[in-house]
């Protein structure tokens, strides 16, 4: 049903149940406006939208208020405007506004030098969000040359102590946006308004630090911050960034789509790329990727390393050197590993340069190497796996093995999206999980006995009633297995933790069956970036002690350097960070990181994400792929002429592979108590072979060793 | 190792710290300087003695928070101990009997003329102290500069307290009463280069202490080089005082800006942590 | 043991090279250059020196060092007793064996320098030094019965270590003022890392500590303390402040941001350790390219320190090779490293950009004239030669002026005409009574052993006032 309403003089037909900023802003009228947000409901906090409406004595908020059939409106009449000004005043006498007023201001930039690395935000001048700041655009839109009422400045210390932001509350004009975005999109309920008249402040319960109330570094708050009270740390001093470049997050397999944020060809900052569809992003992608990519560590330039030290060299003497070093290495005696973090494209030229340059067939993965005995399972089910976004269809979801506390805190909203329209939460974790008070049911095994409630819920949805509910967990099984039995679509999610289990062979096994069973949708959420395009290349044989004996050249594509190398091989080390141990004899590469190069990656869906470089490499790093092309063509083998990333990817699309291709045959590998490679932890939420902790602050807070 | 006695922030971003450095203490003079280095790692900066007690054996400087060292240094505690301050250095301001003197402070400024307005105030002239802030949250010290000033005028850029506006405002005062025999400014370069812009056409004597970028501080590098009536002088061995209409103020807010993109690097990884 | 009877030995000219880091590896680290010589390699070295009876060596040593009997002790393979000569007349072996300009001293008169196989004196020096250092426990000389005199000695370089060694032995009671938060001196913030590692300069002045030496650093006298204050409770003072003045060759844009005086670029390394930055918090520039003027042992100290951090470096001379005034064996590692050489070139204009920062240097061509004063032959401007290099670094490394701060702020004493603390050069004596001076203070920037000649020499003297 349609009314009619009056804003401005227009007459406008609107639907019931909009309010009247809603009604203007869809049809170009513009109310100012502090505390409103996209995607936030309506909070009338900040009044900056009060209009008059004919018949009323009062002046109240158009994001309130809903649109009456007849009903005549002014957004810009004399007293609306006067009102919004008085209001916005008492904003400015509680905060730091000085600049906003200064006639002087202009001479700032040039003169006052060290004002951008201020301790303490005392004006615009000093504060990370001059020039983005929303009271700034409307002292502006205004016209403000005063203040008029008796400045405060409440004093208040700025809390320093948590990882990734500071808060600086007294700078915040309590318009809730962060309080409200936590709860509303995120679920959780960190944040709280304490205090009460002009004593208010945004803190969280009992004014603990976020680490201990809870926050999972989502940066959803920073995000929507109007003011400078929330800043990040790394970001303080940067201004506004000059462009934006969507592009992948590649630091786990989800896809999440980002928008970096880049200023003097430099990355600057991450933020959800909305416009693609990414609401929110963990903190690995909100708040790692500036110091991850910017590390002051980053590889320039090719070292050439020997017993007696290293040296720097030109492109063209190391790429002579590695050719000539591969061209002397006896057959078989040169082996690859390559980490499944890098692109499709980086992973198919390094597939055929181990075939046809390299002319062997030992190419091989750190990254599977975590899935041990399991790897062929996860394989198979990697054949099912589905986009995160089945979870709206569920009715219950069975998580395996998840925990959103900090990293994949994006999975954690989706599941509590889809338990308040409805579905159950079952989860099964030996630990205390985000989901512990979540979940409508949580079977909590004995660590190591996972697989044996997965076989519990599949002997019970096989059988239908069972009697054997000798133990409570047997009971909490039978009624998942009901719940399961009755559902109309289940999803079973597994997590990192269950995929890298040290049982995961029978883990994987069991949940095999379970969808089998149930006829569940199943996601898959492994740490490794592009895992599902290292299995279409067929890269899926594991990195073994035994499989890097008897080398002469081992060539590491964003892989570390593996310990106890035996036989001291020559080194050919690609990657973005210098090794972490010495090498004895080598070559260091410098390559791009996933913000210097266009490429691709298969996400845990399977679906095809892209890469867009938005910065150049520092110094001469080139994207690995170019490296290895470079080296193939010095070796004189055809068929690595490509010109960009597109012509790779193009020849990658159109061809098939097979694991078989390398001759080591997968399952005759993985025998039980195989001494595999585990360098990397998964908990280390590695990049290229470094945990985040070793690049990244803040991830030592809350990954402590 | 120098024992640190007090340390706290008085206004927004702006502390004093209290040490306990009896030599310093008891050769200091109005006008000179002190060099603080936190740790070990640490880089060594130049802060003025604004304030001391030769009997205890403290010295008192105000910092500005502004960059990696002076944030850690306001991370510290009483009882807990710097690696180096040094001092005093550079030379003490000429203090005479001129007449009438305004003392003109903005930021650590209001806190760094307090020992010289004291001290011209000993010594028989009449005192106006000017202090400038932002807006009265970040005034400080008006008590003691009220102790050793005639009269105290305060400026604040929104007009909270005393007069609205700033430095520009110095015209007015200038040309209200009997004029100056000589002026002094502390604070930042562009508070000390207008306020030479604005006694000029006066032909008043004005002097400013000059706070560039130092390392020994003892005229061994010369980093701390600055242009004054066409030739080179080292502020910590020439300076830090000098006559404000001779000092070449655009290389000068060039040469503080020398190792800008280096400092916000540190920034940059040292807040992370 | 040798064998009896003693053969008439063979001179043997093989002047034995001590072991260095290769070029191409060193240009990359802060690591000292030269390795040093084995056990093997100095009894080896040791057992060529003729053993002079009028040995040339001794009259040509600032300290007076007895050069032939330590040699024999290393060629007996008695370490400990030539450890002790040595120690006599050299509190600091180990920084005298590197930085020392042999060639100029004990080496140039060697009896076999002329046949071309110069005794390397300098190098078992160093080896002594280091080999004492190695063992579990120095050994500490013995020290003569407490006088009760005070001496204060101001500066905690070259000259003041010295000094205070010969006095602290001689019974007096010594308390060393530093005014850097380091000691050492120029051997602190002046000579690099490679050059000489830093944890020797710790290594001897924590020797002289456990001789009883007092030190007070981040004590600038005339500043923290007046002279006649330190005099009332002293009853001597030595002033060793060193040549820390720097000059800037004059010429405009000697301001724009990326001029340094060398010793700006070396204390930021060096004291400050601005190599770690960002690790360590005092920031350096990774500058391109980078010019050094000058063509001593700071300038080439300068651009090799500038090779070591990335840079391009460039000695710009305005003599030729044979004029450059900097120690050979230093030229030759600078070359070897890959700094470039402009010589006959005069720097005469620094060129900036609108940011202030130094974009380049215009220079002028010159020859050489006839001969000057000192015998080199002077270099002449080329009228309408001038030329522009590319830079964004220029570092003047052309000498330093006597630090002013104690001539300023004490009354008394007759400064000369360089700013430099007049003394009677016999005794160290000042104008001033009980005050002595010497090192660079007294004579302007020179070399670290003749500093330590004055030390001495000043000493003495202080220890038969004190005596009397």
């Amino acid at each position: 049903m349609s009314l009619q309403i009056t804003i401005d003089g227009r007459s406008l037909s609107v639907e019931k149940g909009q309010t009247l900023l809603q009604v203007a802003r869809e049809n170009g009228i513009d109310i100012p406006t502090l505390c409103d947000f996209p995607g936030l409901p309506s909070h009338g906090s900040c009044r900056m939208c009060v209009v008059e409406i004919e018949g009323r004595s009062n002046t109240p908020t158009a994001c309130t208020t809903l649109a009456e059939d007849g009903m005549v409106v002014q957004t810009n009449s004399p007293i609306v405007q006067a009102q919004r000004i008085e209001l916005l005043k008492l904003l400015l006498s509680e905060h730091t506004s000085s600049c906003l007023i200064c006639t002087e201001k202009s001479h700032c930039d040039e003169c006052m030098v060290t004002l951008r690395k201020a301790g303490v935000t005392t004006g615009c001048r000093s504060c990370s969000m001059d020039g983005a700041c929303a009271l700034q655009d409307l002292v502006e839109r205004f016209g403000i040359t005063e203040i008029g009422y008796p400045v405060r400045y409440r004093m208040l210390p700025v809390q320093k102590q948590d990882p990734f932001f500071d808060r600086d509350y007294n700078l915040c004009i309590l318009c809730e946006r962060c309080v409200r975005v936590c709860e509303e999109n995120h679920f959780s309920s960190t944040l709280t308004l304490a205090g009460r008249g002009t004593d208010a402040i945004v803190s969280t319960a009992f004014g603990r630090t976020h680490i201990e109330a809870g926050c999972s570094f989502c940066g959803a708050c920073v995000e929507v911050c109007p003011t400078g009270t929330l800043s990040e740390k790394t970001r303080k001093w940067d201004g506004k960034p000059e462009r934006e470049v969507s592009t992948t997050c590649p630091l786990c397999s989800l896809g999440c789509q980002i928008d970096l944020l880049v200023k003097n060809d430099m990355v600057i900052g991450s933020l959800p790329a909305h416009a693609s569809g990414s609401d929110m992003l963990c903190v690995k992608g909100r708040f790692g990727i500036t110091e991850l990519v910017n590390h002051p560590t980053r590889l320039g330039h090719p070292i050439a390393v020997n017993r007696e030290g290293s040296l720097p060299v030109s492109w063209e003497q190391a790429i002579e050197a590695a050719a000539e070093k591969i061209s002397s290495c006896a057959p078989g005696k040169y082996g690859m590993l390559i980490s499944a973090d890098c692109s499709n494209e980086t992973l198919y030229v390094a597939r055929k340069f181990v075939r046809e340059a390299a002319r062997s067939n030992h190419l091989r993965t750190s990254s599977t190497a975590l899935y041990g005995d399991g790897l062929p399972v996860l394989q198979r089910l990697y054949g099912l796996a589905q986009p995160l976004s089945v979870l709206s269809e569920a009715d219950i979801i069975l998580c395996l093995g998840f925990d959103g506390t900090y990293a994949q805190s994006v999975v954690d909203v989706g599941l509590h999206r889809a338990k308040k329209h409805g579905a159950k939460l079952v989860t099964l974790n030996a630990n205390e999980h985000s989901l512990s008070k979540a979940a409508d049911e949580w079977l909590r095994p004995e660590p190591g006995e996972e697989a044996d409630v997965i076989e519990m819920l599949v002997e019970n949805t096989r059988m239908g009633e069972q009697q054997n509910r000798l133990s409570p967990i047997a009971s909490q099984a039978q009624r998942v297995s009901d719940m399961l039995l009755k559902s109309r679509q289940a999803i079973i999610l597994l997590g990192p933790a269950f995929l890298t289990h040290p049982d995961n062979l029978f883990l994987l096994k069991a949940v095999e069956r379970l969808v089998a069973q149930t006829a569940a949708q199943l996601i898959i959420l492994p740490d490794s970036a592009n895992l599902a395009g290292a299995f279409r290349t067929g890269i899926i044989t594991p990195a073994t002690t035994a499989g890097l004996q008897d080398l002469e050249v081992l060539h590491l594509v964003g892989e570390t350097v593996p310990p106890h190398l035996p036989d001291q091989p020559f080194i050919l080390y690609q990657n973005i960070y210098p090794p972490r141990r010495d090498l004895p004899a080598g070559l260091i590469l410098p390559a791009a990181a996933f913000t210097e190069e266009d490429g691709t990656f298969l996400d845990h869906a399977g679906r095809t994400r892209s890469i867009q470089r938005a910065v150049p490499a520092p110094g001469e790093a080139l994207p690995s792929w170019q490296i290895l092309c470079r080296i193939a063509r010095k070796l004189g083998v055809a068929g690595f002429d490509y010109e960009n990333a597109a012509q790779v990817r193009a020849e990658y699309e159109t061809t098939g592979f097979t694991g078989a291709d390398f001759a080591i045959s997968v399952p005759g590998l993985l025998q039980p108590g195989l001494d595999v490679f585990q360098w990397v932890r998964r908990e280390d939420h590695a990049y290229m072979g470094f945990p985040l902790g070793t690049l990244v602050a803040g991830f030592r807070r809350l990954y402590p060793e | 190792m120098v024992k640190i006695l007090e340390n706290k922030m008085i206004v927004p971003n702006i502390c004093t710290i209290t040490v306990f450095a009896p030599e310093i203490a008891g050769s200091v003079k109005a006008g000179q300087f002190a060099i603080l280095r936190v740790d070990e790692d640490g880089e060594r900066i130049p802060l003025t003695v604004s304030d001391w007690d030769a009997e205890r054996g403290t010295i008192t400087m105000v910092y500005v928070m502004v960059g990696k060292t002076t944030q850690k240094l306001a991370t510290l505690t009483t009882n807990d101990t710097l690696a180096t301050v040094v001092g005093p250095l550079g030379n003490p301001m000429e203090i005479d009997l001129f007449g009438k003197v305004i003392c003109i402070g903005g930021c650590y400024g209001n806190a760094s003329i307090y020992p010289i307005a004291r001290a011209l105030k000993e010594k028989g002239n009449r005192v106006t102290s000017i202090i400038e802030g932002r807006s009265s949250y970040m005034l400080y010290w008006q008590e003691k500069l009220k102790t050793v000033s005639d009269q105290l005028i305060v400026i604040t850029r929104d007009g909270s307290q005393g007069k609205a506006g700033h430095i520009g405002n110095l015209k007015s005062i200038l040309a209200a009463g009997t004029p100056p025999d000589r002026v002094i400014v502390n604070g930042c370069n562009y508070l000390m280069m207008r306020a030479a812009q604005e006694t000029l056409p006066f032909k008043i004597k004005t002097i400013v202490s000059l706070n560039t970028l130092m390392i020994d501080g003892t005229g061994m590098c010369g980093v701390c080089r600055v242009t004054v009536n066409s030739s080179t002088k080292f502020a910590c061995v020439d300076g830090p005082h000098f006559d404000a209409h001779e000092v070449d103020w655009d290389e000068l807010a060039q040469r503080r800006k020398a190792y800008l993109s280096e400092e916000v690097q540190t920034l940059r990884s040292s807040m992370a942590q | 043991m040798s064998e009896e009877p003693k053969p008439k030995p063979k001179i043997d000219l093989n002047r034995r090279e001590m072991p260095k880091q290769e070029e191409h590896v060193r240009s990359h680290n802060f690591l000292e250059v030269a390795l040093g010589y084995t056990a093997e390699l100095a009894m080896a070295e040791a057992r060529r020196c003729l053993q002079c009876k009028k040995p040339f060596c001794i009259a040509d040593c600032p300290v007076q060092i007895k050069i032939p009997e330590f040699i024999q002790a290393i060629a007996d393979g008695d370490f400990a007793a030539g450890v002790r000569i040595l120690k006599e007349r050299n509190s600091l072996p180990s920084v005298c064996g590197r930085v020392c300009p042999q060639e100029e001293q004990c080496e140039k008169h060697c009896a076999l320098t002329k046949r071309g196989g110069t005794i390397a004196v300098g190098r078992l020096e160093r080896f002594l030094g280091d080999w004492e250092a190695a063992q579990p426990e120095m050994a500490l000389p013995e020290l003569s019965s407490p006088t009760g005199k005070k001496v204060a000695i101001i500066g905690g370089g070259p000259a003041g270590l010295t000094a205070a060694a010969d006095l602290i032995k001689a019974g007096h009671q010594v308390v060393i003022y530093e005014a850097l938060h380091k000691m050492g001196g120029v051997l602190y913030y002046g000579i690099p890392e490679f050059r000489l590692p830093k944890a020797i300069v710790d290594r001897e002045v924590d020797y002289l500590r456990r001789l009883g030496v007092e030190m007070h650093t981040d004590f600038v006298v005339g500043k923290t303390r007046s002279m006649d204050s330190i005099l009332e409770e002293f009853d001597a003072v030595f002033v060793a402040t060193g040549a820390g003045l720097p000059w800037f060759m004059e010429m405009s844009g000697n301001n724009f941001n990326g001029v340094y005086s060398a010793n700006e670029y070396l204390t930021r390394i060096n004291l400050m350790k601005g190599y770690a930055y960002p690790k360590n918090d005092t920031p350096i520039k990774r500058h391109r390219k980078v010019a050094v003027l000058g063509g001593g042992n700071v300038a080439m100290d300068c651009a090799r320190t500038a090779l070591r951090l990335g840079a391009e470096a460039t000695i710009v001379y305005r003599r030729s090779r044979t004029e450059l005034p900097a120690r050979l064996e230093e030229i030759e590692n600078a070359e070897e490293e890959g700094v470039k050489f402009h010589y006959l070139t005069l720097p005469v204009r620094t060129i900036g950009d609108d940011r202030f920062n130094v974009t380049a240097l215009e220079c002028l061509k010159m020859e050489l004239g006839e001969p000057d004063a000192s015998g080199r032959r002077s270099p002449v401007p080329i009228p309408g030669s001038e030329f522009i290099l590319p830079f964004d670094s220029v570092i003047h490394a052309i000498g330093n002026s006597p630090n002013p701060l104690i001539p300023q702020t004490t009354p008394g004493l007759t400064i000369g005409r360089k700013g430099n603390i007049v003394i009677d050069s016999e005794t160290g004596k000042t104008s001033k009574e009980r005050v002595w001076a010497g090192g660079d203070i007294a004579t302007g920037a020179a070399t670290v052993i003749s500093a330590m000649g004055a030390a001495r020499k000043a000493a003495s003297s202080i220890h038969e006032f004190l005596m009397s």
